[in-house]
């Protein structure tokens, strides 16, 4: 068998195949279906200090190839999440990666302060690209000044490895990563969804409530890789790809171009089977084409 | 456990102008699910339709699932003509099990409603379909003609006009699946404690983890995901 695991920020993956956040639950939903240990990671639901109840339905749309979701970051606080799930989650032989979302820079602190004393969290990724709250984190990702302020916040409050999940909506994503390096972050997460709108012809009206939404899926899947190749050439941190992989011949465009590891994210939605389909044959693949190892294949194109 | 099929669909059956039944070959699905419950089919092994559509299983046969498939866009449109379908299920919980109760369907609505007479038929009184015209599939091969009262809009059989206008019994439990104004009018009939709604919203994944499928809880705090915690809630534990 070709050797899949990976290191990342000081830890040690089983395989670079992780499931997104928000598009696998709190990763335990499905743990009778399917084998969830034996993903390389599992990335829970945007986690708030406070629980949120989310966005009114209509909550999501279907477009060519995409998907356009307003869900508002609906979760039940990081305090439930380490009550309730953790302990379920730990019992996995899988890393566990807690995605934290906030309002304002204390919002982001108080969580970060308590997943970091917090065993059985392997990595904090901070998401400051969500576009579908009010304030929220995109502000963060609007701002690099104020991302890298944020980051070296968070950053002094924590010693577990810090992930920055940044999205191309506003500035330039080489400076939002830049920045979010400048402050702390030990590896940068891209893409997160971009901006997106549908219009309800018949009804004469806006498909979701909040006029707009986050778009992902296959459709966004060349924008990210480009968006991938280029922070791999510029930032010194590793970079964990996202945006449309649904299957092995995607997950390699973007280990190719030098993603550390993928997650799949709208493709879940699909066929929650598609993460273990693409671990396994990315195994396959490897041993066709004669690599012993996943960092073989890694970055292999610039 | 949920299961992943692919089935070959076995028969076609039409049921009105928009909608056929199906009948598709089943490994395990058709031994777990419960009244109520739905599954989620693949289009197509392209991406667009991106989406699994949900479809509530009708009624089980030996080794096969029945579907009852109205024809609203591409999506069931593709569905209804494969010759295969990708299926995963069965998902959501189903109707309570409960005695004396009777059914209330609209249009594609009654289809998880056959499926619980079929499983018990003698724990219900009663069974109202509601149709804008009479179907040319013969309902009364499923539902002994005593017990379904066959409503329909045009008056083309004995009853004439809404199912709510037909309701006999308001005391009992009603087991209730079909459009929103429908279920809006039996709200206002029947005391929201005795009456079950499974309801539809856009969805997803069908399984839990996209929080996609949101429906406002009874008490105004938050929502429930229609596709885990439903698609079945008592009357007052949700908001119309
Ligand atoms: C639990 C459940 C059980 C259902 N059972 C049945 C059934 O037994 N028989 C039946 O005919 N229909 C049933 N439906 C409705 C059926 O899923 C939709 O009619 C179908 O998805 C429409 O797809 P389309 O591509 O043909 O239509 P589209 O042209 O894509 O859309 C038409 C309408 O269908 C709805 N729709 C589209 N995509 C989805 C989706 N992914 N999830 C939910 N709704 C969607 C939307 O409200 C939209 O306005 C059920 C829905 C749910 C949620
Ligand atoms: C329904 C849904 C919910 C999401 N929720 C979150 C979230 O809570 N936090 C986050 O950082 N990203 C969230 N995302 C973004 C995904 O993790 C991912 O970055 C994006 O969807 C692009 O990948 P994909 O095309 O593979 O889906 C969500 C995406 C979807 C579709
Ligand atoms: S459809 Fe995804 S949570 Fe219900």
């Amino acid at each position: 068998m070709a050797d899949l695991t990976v290191e990342i920020s000081g830890v040690q993956f089983r395989n670079p195949v992780f499931v997104a956040s928000g598009t696998f639950g709190y990763g335990l939903k499905l743990k009778d279906t399917l084998p969830v240990g034996s993903l390389g990671a599992i990335v829970t639901k945007g986690l708030t200090i406070r629980p949120k109840e989310g966005n009114p339905p209509q909550r999501l749309i279907e477009t060519p190839c995409g998907l356009i979701n307003s869900i508002g970051l609906e979760n039940i606080g990081i305090k439930e999440f380490i009550k309730a799930k953790l302990p379920e989650l730990k019992k996995l032989s899988t890393k566990i990666i807690v995605n934290i979302s906030g309002d304002s820079e204390r919002d982001y602190f108080e969580a970060v302060e308590i997943a970091d004393s917090t065993d059985g969290i392997d990595i904090i990724e901070l998401n400051v690209s969500c576009p579908n709250v009010e304030k929220g984190g995109m502000e963060f990702g609007r701002n690099p000044k104020m991302l890298e302020k944020l980051v070296r916040g968070v950053r002094e409050r924590t010693r577990k490895p810090l992930w920055v999940k940044i999205t191309p909506n506003f500035v330039d994503i080489v400076e939002e990563a830049q920045a979010a390096v400048s402050g702390g972050a030990d590896a940068i997460t891209a893409i997160n969804t971009l901006l997106g709108m549908h219009v309800d012809v018949e009804n004469k009206k806006f498909t979701i409530p909040r006029k707009f939404g986050g778009f992902s899926g296959p459709a966004i899947r060349p924008v990210a890789l480009y968006i991938v190749w280029k922070l791999v050439q510029s930032v010194d941190v590793p970079v964990v790809a996202i945006g449309g992989i649904d299957s092995l011949n995607a997950a390699l465009q973007f280990f190719f171009v030098g993603a550390s590891a993928v997650q799949i994210g709208t493709a879940n939605f699909i066929d929650p089977r598609t993460p273990f389909k693409i671990i396994e044959e990315l195994g396959e693949y490897l041993e066709i084409n004669g690599h012993e190892k996943i960092s073989e294949i890694i970055g292999v194109l610039n | 456990m949920i299961f992943f099929e692919t089935g070959t669909v076995l028969k076609r059956e039409t049921f009105d102008s928009d909608k056929l039944l199906i009948k598709v070959e089943s490994d395990q699905i058709w031994q777990k699910a419960r009244p109520g419950q739905f599954v989620e089919i693949r289009v197509n092994s392209r991406l667009d339709p991106l989406l699994r559509r949900p479809f509530s299983i009708a009624f089980t046969d030996e080794s096969s699932i029945w579907l009852l498939i109205q024809i609203k866009g591409k999506g069931s449109k593709i569905i209804a003509n494969s010759s295969q379908l990708e299926i995963m299920g069965p998902l959501g919980n189903g109707f309570p099990e409960l005695e004396n109760v009777s059914l209330v369907g609209g249009g594609s609505g009654i289809a998880p409603l056959i499926f619980y007479y079929k499983t018990y038929p003698d724990r219900v009184k009663r069974v109202y379909f509601g149709f804008k015209t009479k179907p040319n599939f013969n309902l009364y091969k499923l539902i002994p003609q005593k017990k379904l009262v066959l409503v329909t809009e045009d008056g083309s059989t004995e009853f004439r006009g809404l199912v709510t206008q037909f309701i006999e019994c308001k005391n009992d439990v009603h087991l209730v699946c079909g459009p929103t104004p429908m279920m809006k009018a039996l709200n206002k009939l029947i005391s929201s404690d005795k009456l079950y709604f499974s309801l539809e919203s856009y969805m997803g994944c069908g399984v839990g983890i996209c929080m996609g499928c949101a429906v406002r809880k009874g008490d105004g705090n938050g929502y429930y995901r229609v596709c885990t915690e439903g698609p079945v809630f008592r009357a007052d534990k949700i908001l119309l």
